[in-house]
This record gives structure tokens, C-alpha cells and sequence, in this order.
């Protein structure tokens, strides 16, 4: 009766124990696994919204292009897009520089602190091409610079 | 056997009463704790949800920014504006061109306001300002020069020879100088062995010349392109047989059907446009060239090339503006120029 009451109370023990380590490692488990799936949804978020907003980018400077297409040069062209300030939480940046090719540009927009970034070409035709710009990512105006002949990319 | 007094029994019950409410209370602890960590644990986990749903959100955010994204605020109804409005004004030009001898000036000066307010009107529904008014020296002068046949008599694309009465075939129509609105009714014709040519000669560059070849033969009407003395593309025909065949040269149709080789016609500017065996083609033409034309007499001149002052182009001063879009620029409208 004595040692049964004593084992009880010893299984007690342990069964609060186990209750323990076995919650312990569930919870370390889902805070770890649900961790790394924020963190690549998070990535996976920050590549499409960095892919998006080069795409729109792209698309306004053709844009840019074909309203340039005229027998005289445009006498003013402003084009002003309101793009995010940050994708998935992080601040980015967008460059424009030429194509390795050399024909036509390339535009990549990279986030600051993860390093993850997208690019896409752009050729143009009516003008001499896209001048080369790094800026912060945000409020951004596509620009005909009739002194240099080409489309300009600044931060507004 | 064991005498149990109220004593023995007592022991062991006031010891059970005794340890059970502290069995209870350890095992509240024990219950207590274990909330505290399924709580603890709980909390990680929704705070984890939330994280998730807000990243997969963004996201889904912005895809749905990337589908509804209009061509307003990228732009593009700049673009459709302006070539509306170009295509307007292209419009009255014709107009005032076709139903004005000679005031045609005035005529597109007048008309312009009223065209303008109606663009303006159309596009201020939206939110969008658009705006064209004519600058100073907007106008270019041009010659129509054009063949209507209307005695039916003497409806050659030759030239007649003043002296001997006999039909020149080949000629040079204009020299130096660019058209538009090139039509041509072409209502009689040779075989493929003497088709009727028009000829686009550059005058001054190195440009290899074009040529329409434009014959009624065993399958029809056709009409073949050349450039350089190479044919582009295939043949063009109709789709049915007829007396006569329209030849369009800037919307690039034949018989009102679209023709892939004329669309690739691209002789520069300036040219010379020629004639080549119009002795044995009849039909009618018109087109407006850039430059005062001398040469021929004035219109009407019924049978006979015959020329007429007309409006060649126009300047217009185009101007956009919407929330996201600046635009000003000099429209040059010149419709159907080659």
C-alpha cells in the first residue's frame, strides 16, 4: 500500500516530466518549422513584389518610349508612379544601367537587407535610351530629358 | 484478526484527508503549470499564424496590385488619346481638303475648336485633361494631283504626245517629294506581260526603288511588289472577281483586302513616283504631294491629270494630363503618308 502510493506519486513525476520535455519539443519544433516557413513565404513575398513592381516599372518606361514616338520630341513627358516603399517589410532599391549587350537596359530593383533582388530588360526606341540611375525604391517619375535625348529615372 | 477501533481506522483516513487536499493542491500546481506552458506554447503558435498570414497576404496583395494596374496609371491612355486625337484631326483635314477649294485654311480653323472640345469633354469624364490647339505656322501646304475620269474618254495613266496624239506610257508623275493618301481605281489592264506600274524612286538616297505591279490576268487581279527588282512577298488578289480594283497604298489594301507585300512598301522620303505602262491601263488616282507640283493643268480637267491646291499636313499642339501623367507634344498629322 506504502509502495504503491510511492509509485504513484513517482509516476506522477515522471508523467509531468514528460509532459514537459515532449511540450518542450513540440513547441520548440513548431516555433523553429513555422520560423523557417515564415521566413521563406517571406522571401517568396519579397520576390514577387520586387518582381511586380520591376514589371510596372518596365511597362511605364515603354510607355515613356511610345509617347516619345512622335515626329518632334515631347515638349514635356512626366510619368509618376507611386510603387511601395518597402516589399515584404523591406526597404529596396532600383538601378537602371545598360545591357551587357549592349543594346538596351537592364532594370533590377534589391531589397537592402536580404539581398534578394529581380531584374528585366527594356529596350526603347524613340529615344537614345535609359539614362543610368540608382535610386530608393517608393514614388518614382519616368522623365524625357530632351538635352540628353533619353528617358530618366528618378525618385520623386 | 485485526480489531479495528474508530482509532485504526481514523489513522489512515486522517492521513488520506490529511495528504489529499496537499495531493490536490500539487497536483492544481501541477495543472497550473502545464496551462502555463500549453498557454506559452499557444501564443508562439499564433503568433506565428499571424506571421504567416501576413506574409502570404502581402503577397497575395500584390498580385492583386500587379492585375489591376490600369493603362491610365501607367500611361497608355496618353497614348490612346493621342492617336485619337491625331486620327480626328486627320479626319478634318480630309475633310476640309475634299469639301474646301480654297479655304481650306480657314475651314480646319474653324473646325479644330469644336473637335478639340469634344476630345476634351470625352477625356474630362475620366479625370483626364486633354487639350489641342493649333501653333503658330501649323500648316503645310501641299498639290492634290489626281485623275477622276469623269468624261470616261481618255482615262489612260499615259501621257498623251501633243503632236503625234499618241499615248507615253512611262512618265514621271511628281519628282522629289512625298504623298499621301495615294489612291488608285485601276478599271482596265494588260496581262502580267505589261502590268501597270507605280514606281517610288528615291531622289536622292541609295535606296534600292519600289515598284506595285498591278495587272488583271488569268486568276484576276493581282498585284505584285517589288523592290529592287525583287518581288516582296506574294501576290495580292482579290477575293472575287470584278471590273475594277481599289488600290490603297497606306492602309496597305487591294480590292479592300488587306495586302501583307504592300504594307512592307517603305521608299524613304524624298521620291520620285512614276508611271510605267499607263498606255495600256485605265483607271483613276489621287494622292496629295508635299510640295507645290507644277505641270499639270488645273482641276477640273475631266479625262486629264489635273492638280489642286490642298492641305498636305498639320501641326498640332497636344497636350495630356492626369494624375500621374504630364504630356506635351507637336503632333505632325499628315493621314495615309507614305
Amino acid at each position: 500500500m506504502t509502495r504503491a502510493s510511492s509509485d504513484r506519486a513517482v509516476s506522477s513525476a515522471v508523467t509531468y516530466s514528460l509532459i514537459v520535455v515532449i511540450t518542450l519539443t513540440l513547441t520548440t519544433g513548431l516555433v523553429v518549422g513555422t520560423d523557417a516557413l515564415v521566413g521563406n513565404q517571406r522571401d517568396r513575398a519579397a520576390t514577387e513584389q520586387l518582381d511586380v513592381v520591376g514589371q510596372r516599372l518596365v511597362a511605364t518606361i515603354e510607355t515613356a518610349d511610345r509617347l516619345s514616338a512622335t515626329e518632334n520630341d515631347p515638349d514635356s513627358l512626366v510619368i509618376t508612379r507611386e510603387f511601395p516603399r518597402r516589399v515584404a517589410g523591406s526597404q529596396y532599391h532600383i538601378s537602371v544601367a545598360d545591357a551587357p549587350s549592349g543594346s538596351g537596359s537592364v532594370v533590377t530593383l534589391e531589397t537592402v537587407d536580404s539581398e534578394i533582388s529581380a531584374s528585366m530588360r527594356v529596350d526603347v526606341h524613340s529615344v537614345g535610351g535609359v539614362g543610368e540611375t540608382e535610386i530608393a525604391g517608393g514614388r518614382t517619375v519616368v522623365r524625357y530629358d530632351d538635352t540628353a535625348d533619353e528617358l530618366v529615372i528618378e525618385h520623386a | 484478526m485485526v480489531a479495528r477501533g474508530p482509532a485504526g481506522r481514523g489513522r489512515p483516513r486522517d492521513s488520506r484527508r490529511q495528504s489529499r487536499p496537499q495531493g490536490t493542491r500539487g497536483q492544481f500546481r501541477l495543472q497550473g503549470s502545464r496551462g502555463q506552458l500549453l498557454l506559452a506554447g499557444a501564443f508562439v503558435l499564433a503568433v506565428g499564424l499571424i506571421s504567416l498570414t501576413f506574409v502570404l497576404n502581402a503577397s497575395v496583395h500584390t498580385n492583386t496590385l500587379a492585375e489591376s494596374e490600369t493603362g491610365a496609371v501607367r500611361g497608355g491612355d496618353a497614348v490612346t488619346a493621342r492617336e485619337a486625337a491625331r486620327g480626328d484631326v486627320g479626319a478634318l483635314l480630309g475633310t476640309v481638303n475634299r469639301e474646301h477649294d480654297s479655304d481650306y485654311v480657314q475651314a480646319f480653323r474653324d473646325g479644330l475648336p469644336a473637335l478639340a472640345r469634344g476630345i476634351r469633354d470625352h477625356r474630362a469624364k475620366r479625370g483626364r485633361l486633354v487639350n489641342a490647339t493649333l501653333p503658330s505656322s501649323p500648316f503645310t501646304n501641299g498639290t492634290l494631283v489626281k485623275q477622276t475620269a469623269e468624261n470616261g474618254s481618255s482615262d489612260y495613266f499615259a501621257k498623251r504626245n501633243t503632236s503625234t496624239g499618241s499615248l507615253i506610257g512611262n512618265r514621271t508623275i511628281m519628282e522629289g517629294t512625298r504623298v499621301r493618301n495615294a489612291t488608285f481605281v485601276i478599271t482596265n489592264s494588260s496581262g502580267s506581260d505589261s502590268p501597270f506600274v507605280i514606281g517610288f524612286d528615291p531622289a536622292t538616297s541609295s535606296r534600292d526603288a519600289w515598284e506595285l505591279h498591278v495587272y488583271n490576268g488569268s486568276r484576276g487581279w493581282t498585284l505584285e511588289v517589288f523592290n529592287g527588282g525583287s518581288r516582296v512577298g506574294g501576290p495580292c488578289r482579290p477575293p472575287e472577281a470584278r471590273d475594277s480594283v481599289e488600290l490603297n497604298i497606306a492602309p496597305a489594301t487591294f480590292g479592300s483586302d488587306y495586302c501583307h507585300a504592300l504594307s512592307q512598301l517603305n521608299p524613304g522620303s524624298p521620291y520620285n513616283v512614276t508611271f510605267g505602262n499607263g498606255n495600256e491601263s485605265k483607271g483613276r488616282f489621287w494622292m496629295v504631294a508635299k510640295d507645290d507640283i507644277t505641270g499639270f493643268p488645273s482641276c477640273p480637267s475631266p479625262g486629264n491629270i489635273c492638280q489642286d491646291d490642298a492641305l498636305y499636313g498639320v501641326d498640332v499642339a497636344f497636350e495630356y494630363r492626369s494624375s500621374t501623367v504630364d504630356y506635351e507634344t507637336t503632333l505632325v498629322v499628315t493621314p495615309g503618308e507614305i
